[in-house]
C-alpha cells in the first residue's frame, strides 16, 4: 500500500472513531440523566465509547505509516530522476 | 474511458484507489464491534416496563346528570377492558373533581398498572365510582392528578406522564394558586388557577395534557381558551385528527364521549409507539453491508479501470483478466456515470425539470415513501394512513433538497440533474426488506463533466450532506413542537441521507468531499455519523 492508501485508512478510522466516541459519551450522559428513555439500550454507550476511543488510537498507526511511506516514496522518486546536469564550467579568464 | 480518477489526479500523478486490504481491515473492525453490540443486544432482553402514566381527570360536578355519569363511567370501564393494553405498559389512575363539604377532588383509582391480573378489578372499580356533584374546582382536580402521578412508584422510570381532562364546564372555584392574571382577561380568577397549576406541572415534568369538552354548553370560546392555555405541549390543536399531543376535542354529549373514548385512548397511548428509529443492530448491519458492497464494487472498478494503481499489480491484473467484458464495462460505468450526464435539447432552462428528471423524482419519491411507511408500521394495513405524511416529508427532503442544489449548480454553470441510481436503489430495497432500515439512496445528482473541477464537485457533494443536516435540524424542531410523525420521519430520513452521503467510497458524495478537502469531509462525516447514532439510540 502506498501513502494515500494509508492516509485514507487513517482518516476513515479517525472519522469513525471520533463519531463513535462522541456519540458514546453523549448517549452515556443522556441515559444517566434520563434512565427512563429506551432502557433496553442502557448497556450500549460504554462499549460504544470504548470502541470509539480504540479506533481513534488505532488511526495513529496508519497516519504514522502514511508519513513514513510518503518520505520513502519521495526518496524513490528522487532516485529515479536523471542525474542533474553538470555545472557550467567556469568562465574563461 | 476517461475515468473520474484520471480526470482528478492529472496525467502525471499517481491515481488513487481504495485497496482491498483497507476495505477488509475497516470492515473487520466494524464486524468486531458488531459482534460486541450484537451480544449486548441478546443479553439485555427487553422487559416490559411501564411506558406511560395516564391519569383521567373527570368532571363530577352537578352539571353532569346521573344518566350521563353512568354513561361516562361505563365507557371508561369498557376502555379499560378493551382498549388499554393489558401488557403492563400503562399505569392508569382516575381523579374526580366536584364539591361536597370541604372536599374538592378525590382519587377514585390510585395509579395501577393495567395487566392481565388487574384490568378486570380496575374496570369493576371504575363502574362503582359515584358522582361528587357541586361546583367545578378544576384546578384542584388537576393538582391532585399530578400529585398522584408524581408520587407513583413508577414515576422515575416512565417516559411519559399524561393527564386527560374531561369536563362539561368551566372552572368556577378559586383555589388561590394563581397570583396574577395569567390569561390576560383583566382579573385573577379560577381560570388563572387552572393555568397556574398546569404551568407548575409542566415545569415539574408533565409531558402531555389533552382534554374533552362535553356537551353543547361547552362553547367554542371555552374550547379556544382551553386550547390556548391549558393543553400541553403547546401549541394546542383541535382534534380530530390527533396529529400531535396537546389536543382538545369537543363531543356533543356523554354518548359521543363514550363512543369516541377508544379512539382517544389509542391517540394518547399510541403516541409513544409512533416515534420510530431504526433498531441499532439493523442500522449497523444495513450500513455495513451497503458500504461494504459498495467498497467491493468500487475496488473491483478501480482494479479494472486503473490496474497499474492497484496496491498489488498481480492481483489487479488477475481480476481484470478474470472478469468478463460486460462486467468490466458496468464497473467502469459504476465509477464514471455520475459525471457522464448527456444534456438533452430540452434542458436549456435552469428552473425546468427534464422529462427524465421528472421520472427520476417520481420513482425515487415513490420508493422513499413506500420504504419509510413500510418500516414504520407493524401491520401492512396501516400503511395507507401513513403514506400522505411520509410522501410530504419525502418531497421536502428528496425533491426540495436536490432541486435546490441542482439550481445552484446550474446557475454556477454546471448542468446537474436528478437521476435514478440503480445500484443505490438495489441496496436501498435490500436494506428496507431485510433489516427494515432504509439505507442508501435510490437516486442521485449527476453532473455534466467538462465544467466540473475537483473543487466544484466537492462543493456540490458537501452541500448535499450539509443541506441534509440543516433539514434534520428543522425536522427536529418540528418534532419537539409536537408534530411527532412528520418530525420523526423527516429527522430519520435526513440523518440517514447525510450519513450515507458522507461515506467516502467512490462514487458516493463523501469521496468527492474527501478528494477536495479531507478536513471538511472529516467534520461532515463525524457530524453525520454521530447524529445518526444518537438518533438510533435516543429517539
Amino acid at each position: 500500500m502506498r501513502s494515500p492508501h494509508w492516509e485514507y485508512l487513517a482518516y476513515v478510522l479517525l472519522g469513525v472513531g471520533t463519531a463513535l466516541l462522541v456519540s458514546g459519551i453523549a448517549t452515556l450522559l443522556y441515559f444517566q440523566r434520563h434512565p427512563e428513555v429506551n432502557p433496553q439500550y442502557g448497556p450500549y454507550p460504554i462499549p460504544l465509547t470504548i470502541a470509539g476511543a480504540c479506533t481513534v488510537v488505532l488511526s495513529i498507526f496508519p497516519f504514522a505509516r502514511s508519513k513514513k511511506q510518503r518520505i520513502k516514496e519521495i526518496g524513490e522518486n528522487e532516485a529515479c530522476l536523471p542525474p542533474p546536469p553538470p555545472e557550467n564550467p567556469p568562465p574563461p579568464p | 474511458m476517461f475515468s473520474k480518477y484520471a480526470y482528478k489526479s492529472g496525467e502525471g500523478r499517481r491515481r488513487r484507489t481504495i485497496s482491498r486490504p483497507v476495505v477488509a481491515f475497516f470492515f473487520g473492525l466494524i464486524a468486531m464491534t458488531s459482534a460486541l453490540l450484537g451480544s449486548l443486544n441478546l443479553t439485555c432482553a427487553a422487559t416490559q416496563d411501564v411506558k406511560i402514566q395516564l391519569c383521567m381527570v373527570i368532571d363530577g360536578s352537578g352539571s353532569i346528570n346521573s344518566a350521563d355519569w353512568s354513561i361516562i363511567v361505563n365507557a371508561v370501564s369498557k376502555g379499560v377492558n378493551e382498549t388499554i393494553s393489558h401488557d403492563g405498559s400503562v399505569e392508569f389512575s382516575i381523579v374526580q373533581f366536584g364539591t361536597a363539604g370541604s372536599m374538592r377532588a378525590r382519587t377514585e383509582l390510585p395509579p395501577t398498572i393495567i395487566d392481565d391480573t388487574t384490568y378486570i378489578a380496575v374496570a369493576g372499580r371504575v363502574l362503582a365510582i359515584s358522582k361528587i356533584g357541586g361546583e367545578t374546582p378544576m384546578a384542584d382536580g388537576l393538582y391532585l392528578a399530578w400529585k398522584e402521578l408524581r408520587n407513583s412508584s413508577n414515576y422515575q422510570n416512565v417516559a411519559r406522564q399524561v393527564i386527560n381532562l374531561a369536563t362539561d364546564g368551566i372552572p368556577n372555584i378559586h383555589n388561590n394558586n394563581a397570583t396574577s392574571d395569567l390569561d390576560g382577561n383583566g382579573h385573577v380568577d379560577a381560570y388563572d388557577d387552572v393555568i397556574a397549576v398546569v404551568n407548575d406541572e409542566t415545569t415539574q415534568g408533565l409531558d402531555e395534557l389533552d382534554m374533552e369538552g362535553i356537551g353543547n354548553h361547552f362553547s367554542d370560546v371555552n374550547a379556544t381558551w382551553f386550547r390556548d392555555n391549558i393543553v400541553r405541549p403547546k401549541p394546542g390543536i383541535s382534534a380530530p385528527p390527533f396529529t400531535k399531543p396537546g389536543w382538545i376535542r369537543k363531543v356533543s354529549d356523554a354518548n359521543e364521549f363514550a363512543n369516541t373514548l377508544g379512539e382517544k385512548f389509542k391517540a394518547i397511548i399510541g403516541e409513544g409507539e409512533q416515534i420510530w428509529a431504526p433498531s441499532p443492530v439493523g442500522a449497523f448491519f444495513a450500513s455495513v453491508i451497503t458500504a461494504g458492497f459498495a467498497s467491493i464494487v468500487s475496488s473491483l472498478a478501480s482494479a479494472v479501470t486503473n490496474p497499474e494503481s492497484f496496491p498489488s499489480q498481480i492481483v489487479a491484473q488477475k481480476i481484470s483478466a478474470t472478469l468478463p467484458e460486460t462486467l468490466k464495462k458496468w464497473l467502469q460505468e459504476f465509477i464514471s456515470a455520475k459525471r457522464k450526464l448527456v444534456i438533452g435539447s430540452r434542458a436549456a432552462r435552469v428552473f425546468t425539470l427534464t422529462k427524465l428528471e421528472a421520472i427520476s423524482y417520481a420513482v425515487s419519491l415513490s420508493f422513499l415513501t413506500f420504504a419509510y411507511s413500510y418500516v414504520r408500521v407493524s401491520d401492512l394495513s396501516q400503511i395507507w394512513i401513513l403514506i400522505p405524511t411520509v410522501l410530504a416529508t419525502s418531497i421536502v427532503v428528496e425533491f426540495c433538497k436536490n432541486f435546490l442544489i441542482s439550481i445552484v449548480a446550474r446557475v454556477e454553470g454546471v448542468w446537474t440533474e436528478h437521476r435514478l441510481w440503480y445500484f443505490g436503489l438495489g441496496t436501498f430495497l435490500f436494506s428496507v426488506l431485510v433489516f427494515k432500515v432504509p439505507f442508501s439512496s435510490p437516486a442521485r445528482l449527476t453532473h455534466n463533466a467538462p465544467k466540473f473541477t475537483k473543487r466544484s464537485l466537492g462543493l456540490v457533494a458537501a452541500a448535499q450532506v450539509a443541506v441534509a443536516l440543516v433539514l434534520a435540524a428543522v425536522f427536529f424542531s418540528v418534532f419537539t413542537m409536537g408534530w411527532t410523525v412528520i418530525g420523526n420521519i423527516g429527522l430519520v430520513m435526513c440523518l440517514t441521507m447525510a450519513f450515507f452521503d458522507s461515506i467516502p467510497i467512490p462514487p458516493m458524495n463523501g469521496h468527492d468531499v474527501y478528494d477536495w478537502s479531507k478536513i471538511l469531509w472529516l467534520v461532515l462525516f463525524i457530524t453525520a455519523l454521530t447524529l445518526y447514532v444518537l438518533c438510533v439510540f435516543v429517539l
